[in-house]
């Protein structure tokens, strides 16, 4: 027993907390499921963008001064001034054989009321077709 | 205000004159709207416009905001300004702020670099993660 307590100890004491870096905006303008967004230097092209609150958005215009993207959820809840973050994945839905047959959103989340979706993987939405060779 | 490509472009060219050593000039950009002013060129207003948020996204960029719940000691301060400055260069300005919602931990964010180490945001993780 001492040995486990030693061994919690020794992974408290070696324990460190990183912080890993963000890119964070704020909303200028908002309507319409379309929201214009300050900051967000680093967002790509495609990107889901958390707006907090489990709303996601997807970048679409990337321009000088603001990203415009565009609400995939209840865009009411979005304010003026509000955080957004980026999370580094571009739009992606969870594929595989628990997909067939389900009705989902634009995110991939059901709309069928059958439960969540088992994936075993995430694709890209937006994906290069596979070329004669491969098919 | 609707701005115009033209004046988008010339307040662009005109906010890239303003920098020196790849920093802006504070001098410069004083020169260039007193210019803007005296001279009047066409769309001068849609140019001033889009200078002043060009301005303006560039000085939010070099500003960096430290926020702790509890206010922190000079040393402290000296060490996380030292890190901040090494790290994003010496034009950068620095803020410390009191914010008791975070809990504990710091919050730093430079431009649109967030590094988020409060108790705050690693409950919400937590929170997102059942």
């Amino acid at each position: 027993m001492s040995n486990l307590l030693q061994e919690i100890e020794a992974q408290i004491s070696g324990a460190k907390t990183a912080t890993a870096k963000q890119n964070v905006g704020t909303v200028r303008e908002i309507g319409d499921g379309v929201a214009k967004i300050e900051g967000l230097t680093d967002t790509m092209l495609n990107e889901m963008l958390d707006f907090g609150n489990g709303v996601t958005g997807l970048a679409l215009n990337l321009e000088e001064t603001e990203v415009g993207a565009i609400i995939l959820g209840d865009y009411t809840s979005v304010k003026e001034g509000q955080e957004v973050r980026t999370t580094g994945k571009l739009l992606q839905v969870p594929v595989g054989k628990g997909l067939l047959g389900r009705v989902v959103n634009a995110l991939g989340q059901p709309l069928d009321g059958k439960g969540p979706i088992k994936a075993e993987a995430s694709y890209p939405v937006e994906k290069n077709c596979a070329g004669h060779h491969q098919t | 205000m609707k701005i115009s490509k033209q004046a988008q472009r010339d307040a662009r060219q005109l906010f890239r004159s303003c920098h020196v050593n790849g920093l802006l000039d504070e001098a410069r950009v004083r020169q260039t709207i007193a210019l803007l002013f005296a001279k009047k060129p066409r769309g001068y207003v849609e140019i001033l416009s889009r200078l002043h948020r060009l301005v303006k996204m560039d000085l939010e960029q070099h500003a960096a905001r430290v926020e702790s719940a509890l206010p922190l000691s000079a040393e402290l301060q000296a060490e996380v300004s030292g890190e901040i400055k090494k790290k994003y260069g010496a034009g950068v300005s620095i803020a410390f702020a009191q914010n008791p919602a975070l809990i504990g931990g710091l919050r730093i964010q430079v431009g649109s670099d967030l590094y988020d180490g409060s108790v705050k945001m690693r409950l919400q993780k937590l929170e997102e993660s059942f």
